[in-house]
């Protein structure tokens, strides 16, 4: 099988949510020699690109996307150990996490996986995040964005202290900040000071490309 | 009439089909009945069954609403009593239980799992009956075989969610246990109470289309909530408060909601992602529509705004013919300001009378 069409069948098994399929391509890509981020990138991330536009447009769901995302980890399990991280090109870290209060993280789960078909450096910190937790990990992981997210309205109350405390810490000049969740729109985020609003999952990538853009120019 | 319909008297009246002064006004506030009580946090609100009736009926009094208390049990939708581990919301941040150790992990666990005795709800029994010696008539959470009462109920939820793909005989066998958990629980508590002391509500935000689509939720879970709102109404129950919550918009296109039955009249419970004018065209021949100001609104905007909000909705559901409630999209903010919930029943006042 050429690379070529190696990188279609991975797309494809990311698609599927066919995880075995996927870590058989992985082993298969390094069996011939392909380069494995060129596999990574263009075989297993195509496929989370397409989940990540038809659960936009509707046409997947959670189920699908879930089922696409272990199958894209699947693949990454086999290849990241053979990745020159010099290679990959990294384009930002991101830190992420659902803040105190709320142990909604599907959508922030979304994300992550979007985020790391993109080739970002994600760091995860899961759910009911404490505030301290972020900042500490701000200060430990040095990340270009914040991601933020929440789906109760008491818990998006605590978004706005995130950032009062990266401010009082003198640490909100070095990251943007983004925020997402059911309850969130875009008024409340420029209401609470953040650089940046998705809507869903598959928009956050957009915003996400487009703050790291700024501030890398602003850096 | 002399003057205003109390709140339990227009409340009544709504369900049976009567005339009410005004709109009544269930803005769905369950946590920040205890916030305007003084507490820090809702963790005695949710496992102790005084507190959660005492703030509920004080609120209600106070601001001049006409919701009765509404009781989720602090055995969270019966999660304990199947073996889940739950976290009672003891710290500010926290607007609800939450299951931290869903029981079946495995599907191994998920097909031994026996269905709990729902008699063990012995903290439901008592807010019930001090709701009663209250003379009021609560709404209760009665949800079975839906995803929203088995996931994270049970089951985790990412771990149903792939099951519905990978794997969906478990997802049955998951729901049919809720199923048959509620049905029991729905007739021991009309054995105790009787069908007329009794509202039941049943919610479904994880059954909504932006986690699953129309075409899942009509295969898979409508047969279930079809049966289970039957067995609710043939158990004598007149009506049935259905919180279709968050999107359910293709589960509508599709004529799903349209099969369940909801009693007559039920009372048609949309989010705010479902216009109060669409609900009213679809469903307000049949049903009582409630809504439907969005809850971040409720929480974030001045009084003026949500006055504003409030109006608009009266205007589009004040002439339903089966009656309008004005409700909250979701449940009332818990940290939503006094004076936005006092905009409801200001608003019911200024613009809702009949």
């Amino acid at each position: 099988m050429g690379e070529e069409d190696l990188f279609g069948e991975l797309t494809d098994a990311v698609v599927a949510g066919d995880k075995d399929r996927c870590r058989g391509l992985a082993e298969q890509a390094l069996d011939e020699g392909v380069d494995p981020y060129r596999a990574l990138m263009e075989g297993c991330a195509e496929g989370m690109n397409i989940m990540s536009d038809r659960y936009d447009e509707g046409e997947a769901y959670v189920p699908d996307i879930l089922l696409s995302a272990e199958a894209l980890y699947e693949a990454m399990d086999v290849l990241k150990p053979h990745i020159d991280v010099e290679d990959t090109g990294v384009s930002g870290k991101v830190l992420l996490g659902v803040v105190e209060g709320d142990i909604h993280d599907i959508g922030k789960n979304v994300l992550k996986s979007i985020f790391d078909a993109a080739g970002f450096d994600v760091i995860d910190l899961g759910r009911d995040v404490r505030p301290e937790q972020f900042q500490e990990s701000i200060e430990k992981e040095k990340p270009d964005i914040l991601g933020l997210s929440a789906l109760m309205t008491t818990s998006m109350t605590g978004m706005p202290k995130i950032i009062e405390n990266l401010q009082k810490a003198g640490l909100r000049e070095r990251v943007k900040v983004m925020v997402g969740g059911a309850p969130i729109s875009e008024d409340y985020a420029e209401k609470i000071g953040a650089d940046g609003y998705a809507p869903n999952a598959p928009r956050a990538k957009e915003i996400a490309e487009k703050l790291l853009k700024q501030k890398r120019e602003e850096d | 009439m002399s003057g205003e319909m109390t709140s339990m008297e227009r409340w009544k009246a709504l369900l049976n089909g009567d005339p009410v002064d005004r709109i009544p006004v269930v803005p769905f506030a369950m946590g920040q009945s205890a916030i305007v009580h003084g507490y820090e946090n809702l963790g005695d609100f949710y496992s102790k069954p005084e507190v959660s009736v005492k703030c509920q009926l004080r609120a209600m009094e106070m601001f001049g609403y006409d919701q009765p208390p509404i009781f989720l049990s602090p055995t969270y939708k019966g999660a304990t009593l199947f073996g889940s581990e739950v976290e009672y919301p003891y710290r500010p941040a926290q607007g609800s239980v939450t299951v931290t150790k869903p029981v079946a992990e495995t599907p191994e666990d998920l097909e031994s799992l026996e269905i709990p005795d729902p008699r063990g709800d012995e903290k439901l029994h008592n807010m019930i009956e001090i709701a009663l010696d209250n003379d009021v008539v609560p709404i209760v959470y009665m949800t079975g075989g839906a995803v929203s009462c088995t996931a994270p109920i049970i089951v985790g939820i990412e771990t149903f969610m792939k099951w519905m793909r990978t794997d969906p005989d478990l997802c049955e066998v998951a729901l049919d246990k809720t199923a048959e958990f509620a049905k029991r629980k729905a007739e021991w508590l009309v054995d105790e109470f009787g069908a007329d002391n009794l509202v039941p509500w049943t919610s479904y935000p994880a059954d909504a289309n932006v986690l699953i689509s129309a075409e899942n939720f009509g295969e898979l879970v409508l047969p279930k909530v079809k049966k289970h709102h039957q067995n609710l109404l043939d158990l004598g129950f007149s009506s049935i408060l259905a919180h279709w919550c968050s999107d359910h918009n293709k589960n509508i296109d599709a004529g799903h909601i349209d099969k369940i039955p909801h009693g007559d009249p039920g009372v048609m419970y949309f989010g705010p992602e479902v216009d109060v004018e669409r609900s009213v065209e679809l469903f307000g021949d049949e049903h009582i529509i409630t809504g439907n100001v969005d809850p971040p609104s409720v929480q974030n905007k001045s009084y003026e705004e949500v006055l504003q909000l409030c109006k608009e909705n009266i205007e589009k559901g004040k002439d339903s013919p089966r009656g309008y409630t004005l409700t909250c999209g979701c449940e009332l903010p818990p940290r939503a300001p006094p004076i936005n919930v006092y905009a409801f029943v200001k608003a019911s006042r200024k613009y809702g009378k009949y």
